[in-house]
């Protein structure tokens, strides 16, 4: 049985909503190990909750927004629930909600992490995020 | 008379996509234009494709309704391969689409809807504390609860559609993935742990009780009776909303549009509501009068929205999906198209379903009031109580005729044109096709969102909610939350969008949808 979901998210038919999809690819021809489970998560949010359950460990794999003004590479966020206290609670909510929702209702709670680039990132860096999310599966890294 | 005004009435909280304008005079809006911001161009990705690569590209249109998607996928795909599927294939389809509904409804209802009771607009009302320490999002004790449970009821889609997500077990013929009896059952007791959960959580009382409620004057005692009855997530409805105004809010068009909801197997013992071959009923209706529904009848108006190619009106299977490049200009305002029915706007969903199927509560709401954004709330927070009897009598179905058919291969490949229609959880959801030599050489797509939020057509006429919010007060054009009383009443979806994850905090979409 897996004790480690790595969910990757984003919409296959819209290129700047490539780092999900483009991580899911990568994965399918790396080995993974009995542990660890990849899931095409695509647009869907909260939905995903149950995917949760019996982890030890889940790492979501998205496109990443943010910090224009200073662009990264590839960011390993810990504790992502702690980091969004703003909320969109509409139909799209997506990730954000679902990491809020978690620790209310899930006992117990996974060790989570959101893995991504941002959507002009060179999409070569599909391979490295795709090791760093499977390090972070299996437990073996800490991120940096 | 006071000084007329247009205001950008920020609904973001409603949907990202969507940016309503409205004009306000004396304190009333008296015009409003709805706007789909984002061109989609799933029509145009569908085009070349072999036809049953819509099975696999359409349901992920959406993250919420992927189910529905993929059944009117497949059921264009029965018309095109000209099969009818095997009753257990019909059943089980049917089982996971309404397993979506129950879900979809109570989700809307208490994280969407019943949070604006928590406005500070509210603030000076004797529920406001109580309704924040219920409804307040991700605090209250009701939002708590129906993540939990509604959690736990897509573990059916999962089990009977071999996976989750993204589970593509509907095709031509009926299903791909044979559930066992070990699985049925356990599907069993998942519906039935939510079924009692629902019961004294959401109706505070028992299906059967609530299957009485038959007019507004039921209604009245129903809800005086017991205070378990008040105290429920629909007694808090009831009683918020009429404080809040909502049964004078948002009256509408005036039509409405079923397409219906879950094909009847040849032999089963359950019974259809209304005339025809489906679960619930498909009809138009004005105001009460329903008449049968022809899909020839549908056509869409581009006469407001930002494409090109025709005027007047244009059956699905002629239609075009040409965008217009260019900055709104006032005129053309909106990537939606205008739907249509026999050249009339229709309101589509729960309360549209209700009326076009002849449900006593709603007729005589309907018929004595007209429609308002309290109706339409209602309807949907009591669908489930009319579909989880239904998903366990299927169940049972399957159990004991496990050894028949769930699917008949069809003999003919995918070949002309179809059509595969279903009400959504939030109202009629269109698929319609053209298929030459395997391919696909047209597919025309028409969403809930894109009926209730449609704009004006060739003629001028608004759109469902565009017409419901005229004659809506704003107290507080900083604030108003009336507005998105009514919006929100008709669950707005446009969540064809790709998700990205903000790590600023700020947020949680890259959107790249429409309508």
């Amino acid at each position: 049985m897996p004790r480690a979901r790595i969910i990757c998210i984003g919409n296959p038919y819209h290129p700047a909503d490539w780092v999900g999809p483009a991580v899911f690819a990568e994965l399918g021809g790396m080995p993974l190990g009995t542990d660890v489970e990849v899931v095409d998560g695509g647009l869907h949010g909260l939905n995903l909750l149950c995917l949760l359950d019996g982890m030890e460990r889940v790492v979501f794999a998205d496109t990443l927004l943010g910090d224009d003004e200073a662009p990264v590479d590839i960011a390993i966020l810990e504790d992502p629930v702690a980091g969004h206290p703003a909320l969109s609670f509409d139909h799209a909510g997506g990730l954000a909600f679902l990491l809020q929702a978690a620790p209310l209702v899930q006992h117990p709670l996974p060790r989570m992490w959101v893995v991504g680039a941002p959507a002009g990132a060179d999409r070569a860096l599909a391979r490295p995020i795709a090791r760093n999310c499977l390090e972070l599966a299996h437990g073996r890294a800490q991120p940096h | 008379m006071g000084e007329r005004r247009i205001v950008e009435v920020p609904l973001n909280r409603v949907e990202g996509d969507l940016e309503i304008r409205v004009a306000v005079e004396g304190g009333r809006i008296v015009d409003a234009w709805s706007a789909g911001t984002l061109y989609r161009g799933f029509e145009n990705m569908l085009t070349g494709r072999a036809a049953l690569d819509a099975l696999v590209v359409t349901p992920r249109i959406c993250g919420i309704c992927t189910t529905t998607h993929l059944n009117a996928a497949a059921k264009c795909l029965d018309a095109l391969t000209g099969v009818t599927p095997a009753d257990n294939g019909i059943r089980v389809r049917n089982i996971a689409l309404l397993a979506e509904h129950a879900q979809s409804d109570v989700r809307q209802a208490i994280l969407m809807f019943m949070v604006d009771f928590a406005n500070p607009a509210y603030a000076d009302h004797p529920l406001f504390e109580q309704a924040r320490a219920r409804f307040e999002p991700l605090r209250g004790s009701s939002s708590i609860e129906t993540i939990r449970e509604t959690k736990r009821l897509i573990e059916v889609i999962a089990i009977l559609g071999g996976q989750w997500p993204h589970s593509s077990f509907m095709v031509p013929g009926g299903v791909t993935n044979l559930p066992n009896t070990a699985e049925l059952t356990n599907c069993r007791a998942v519906t039935g742990r939510f079924r009692r959960w629902y019961e004294k959580q959401v109706l505070g009382c028992s299906l059967e009780r609530w299957a009485g409620v038959d007019s507004l004057a039921a209604l009245e005692c129903w809800l005086e009776e017991d205070p378990a009855h008040a105290d429920s997530d629909l007694g808090w409805l009831l009683r918020l909303g009429r404080a809040a105004g909502l049964d004078a809010l948002g009256a509408g068009c005036g039509n409405f549009l079923s397409y219906g909801l879950a094909d009847m197997p040849a032999d089963t013992t359950v019974t259809a509501r209304g005339a025809g071959p489906s679960l619930v009923a498909a009809g138009f209706a004005r105001g009460t009068q329903v008449s049968a529904f022809d899909q020839a009848h549908v056509g869409e108006s581009i006469g407001a929205s930002r494409y090109e190619g025709y005027e007047g009106l244009r059956h699905p299977l002629d239609g075009l999906t040409r965008p217009l490049p260019v900055a709104d200009d006032g005129i053309r305002y909106s990537y939606s198209k205008a739907p249509r029915y026999d050249g009339a706007p229709a309101e589509t969903g729960p309360l549209a379903e209700a009326v076009v199927g002849g449900e006593p509560l709603f007729t005589d709401w309907v018929s004595r009031r007209g429609a308002d954004a309290l109706a339409r709330q209602v309807a949907r927070l009591v669908r489930p109580a009319r579909l989880l009897p239904v998903i366990d009598t299927w169940l049972a179905e399957l159990v004991a005729r496990h050894d028949e058919p769930f699917i008949v291969n069809p003999r003919e490949k995918p070949d002309g044109e179809g059509f595969g229609l279903v009400n959504a959880a939030r109202g009629a959801l269109g698929h319609w096709a053209r298929v030459q030599r395997g391919r696909i050489v047209g597919y025309q797509i028409i969403t809930p969102t894109a009926w209730n939020g449609s704009p004006r057509d060739d003629n001028g006429a608004r759109g469902p909610w565009e017409e419901a919010l005229v004659g809506t007060p704003i107290a507080d054009e900083g604030n108003p939350v009336e507005a998105g009383h009514v919006i929100r009443s008709f669950d707005p979806c446009l969540v064809c969008t790709v998700h990205a994850f903000d790590r600023r905090g700020r947020g949680s979409r890259f959107r790249v949808g429409g309508f």
